[in-house]
């Protein structure tokens, strides 16, 4: 297989000096699908923020071959799309059209081949028609198709989305999982969600305190980590709730 | 949650929504520089652009009572910088010195309500980014076009913010002004600037991880018609003879 993430000793330190990454090595390659587990602060969104170059920490972080830098920063962002937790934050234009347009715009297309890039992505992610919606006017649901679509638009090889399914209703997340996993990019999914891990990725890495404790096939990794939606563990207190108890 | 939406009438199919925002910002901004710069006979002068404006409200086919009554939101602002001249002229050695007449203060004020109804009307007729795109093309600095558009587009969600903490501090029994709500308040305040101030950080974020470089891209191309210099020129030509007849008058 053709790696198109390549990552060694990968350190990184916030300025108040929390270690949020602590020596992250993986490769992942074209194609593959790949969820990101962990508990809350164990250096998952950290760790994706530097696959685009908005985060550099010490160590070597290689996109398609090339290591990131000033001089080709902006094909690395078209080649991997990073898609926000809170669609909010990247809906942040007057209107959905301009806002899945911004990308294509930024890359030195011209306003009618950024606008036909942002009306085909948004029939993708079934919001036809929306381009003159404000995104305040929009569900959640919408929201975060929407700010797929931004990405989807550029074009990326490498897809990464970060808890894409986060304040979402079953409809919602149902319809973004069926969205998501026939799409061909190499996937990263960092989530809490178990099930639509299951359904769009076929492995997992683990993330605890800023390392990568756990790496392999995802039903795996679920087992062997006890990171199922069916049972809360707790390692500090010993206890293992199952929900289905009370069954 | 309730929001005052802004752009409830863009969507309209009217003339003047069909213009090209250039041609109307720069018509709103003539009545505007008419009205500041216009000293004697401002009451007919004010009456008859107020009669102009509301011919074009209603040919827009906005609510010619809503725009009436948005405009009536500049009042508290112009009635509170004339209260001030006011006051100056009234208690000598206060900090207002040397303030206005009270014709010349009513007359501020009238100034100020027509000004915001020639822009009551322009908001309503163009959406934002067609106005934003007019402004940018008038030369108007980027940056200043980019925090009013941040600040139109988080508007709404800081203020949904804003109400969720509001819900949250009512519900704890914090609503009352007499039992410390004000320094709840005052707290919620302070979170909403902190909680802004993030925001902004993860947006920025999202607009680099778009290969934004510091501008906005141009989005849309617009085109300068007959009818935008048909506004301008009966714009233009209004005032013109407003002011000719005021000499007779």
């Amino acid at each position: 297989m053709n790696p198109v993430i390549e990552v060694r000793s990968l350190r990184f330190a916030y300025p108040d000096g929390t270690l949020a990454l602590d020596g992250i090595d993986v490769t992942i390659d074209s194609g593959e699908s790949v969820a990101l587990f962990g508990p809350n602060g164990s250096g998952k969104t950290t760790f994706v923020l530097h696959l685009n170059g908005l985060l550099a920490g010490e160590g070597d972080v290689r996109i398609c071959g090339e290591p990131i830098g000033k001089r080709n920063l902006r094909r690395i962002r078209q080649q991997v799309g990073l898609v926000f937790q809170d669609a909010d934050d990247q809906l942040f234009m007057p209107t959905v059209g301009e806002d899945v347009a911004f990308g294509p715009l930024n890359l030195g297309a011209t306003p009618e081949e950024a606008q036909r890039a942002a009306a085909a992505a948004l029939e993708q992610v079934g919001l036809a028609g929306m381009e003159r919606r404000a995104p305040y006017h929009l569900s959640a649901g919408e929201k975060r198709r929407a700010a797929l679509a931004g990405v989807l638009a550029m074009a990326p090889e490498i897809l990464v989305l970060d808890e894409p399914t986060t304040a979402l209703d079953p409809p919602g997340r149902l319809s973004l999982i069926g969205l998501l996993s026939p799409l061909r990019q190499t996937k990263l999914v960092v989530t809490h969600d178990t099930e639509l891990a299951r359904h769009v990725c076929g492995r997992a890495l683990f993330f605890e305190k800023g390392k990568i404790t756990c790496d392999g096939p995802l039903q795996q990794v679920i087992e062997r980590m006890q990171w199922g939606a069916g049972e809360l563990w707790s390692s500090d207190f010993g206890l293992r709730i199952s929900n289905t108890a009370g069954a | 949650m309730h929001l005052i939406l802004l752009d409830h009438w863009n969507d309209l199919d009217s003339p003047l929504h069909r213009l090209d925002p250039r041609g109307k910002i720069l018509a709103t901004g003539a009545v505007v520089l008419f009205l500041v710069l216009s000293t004697g006979g401002l009451g007919w002068k004010c009456a008859a652009v107020v009669a102009m404006l509301a011919g074009m409200i209603v040919l827009s086919r906005v609510p010619l009572g809503y725009c009436l009554a948005r405009a009536c939101l500049v009042l508290p602002f112009s009635g509170l910088a004339v209260a001030s001249s006011l006051a100056g002229r009234w208690l000598p050695g206060a900090y207002f010195s040397g303030g206005l007449s009270p014709e010349a203060a009513l007359a501020a004020v009238a100034k100020s309500y027509v000004s915001a109804l020639a822009v009551m009307l322009l908001v309503a007729t163009t959406r934002l980014s067609d106005l934003l795109r007019g402004l940018q093309m008038l030369r108007v600095p980027g940056t200043f076009l980019l925090i009013v558009q941040f600040l139109c587009r988080y508007l709404f969600v800081l203020s949904e913010e804003a109400q969720h903490m509001s819900c949250a501090r009512r519900s704890r029994g914090g609503g009352s002004w007499a039992s410390g709500g004000w320094r709840a308040a005052a707290g919620s305040i302070a979170v909403l600037f902190v909680r802004a101030y993030a925001r902004a950080e993860r947006i920025h974020r999202a607009m680099l991880a778009r290969g934004f470089t510091g501008a906005l891209p141009a989005g849309c191309r617009l085109r300068w018609s007959l009818g935008d210099s048909t506004l301008m020129a009966l714009t233009l030509a209004f005032l013109a003879a407003v002011e000719a007849a005021s000499l007779f008058l």
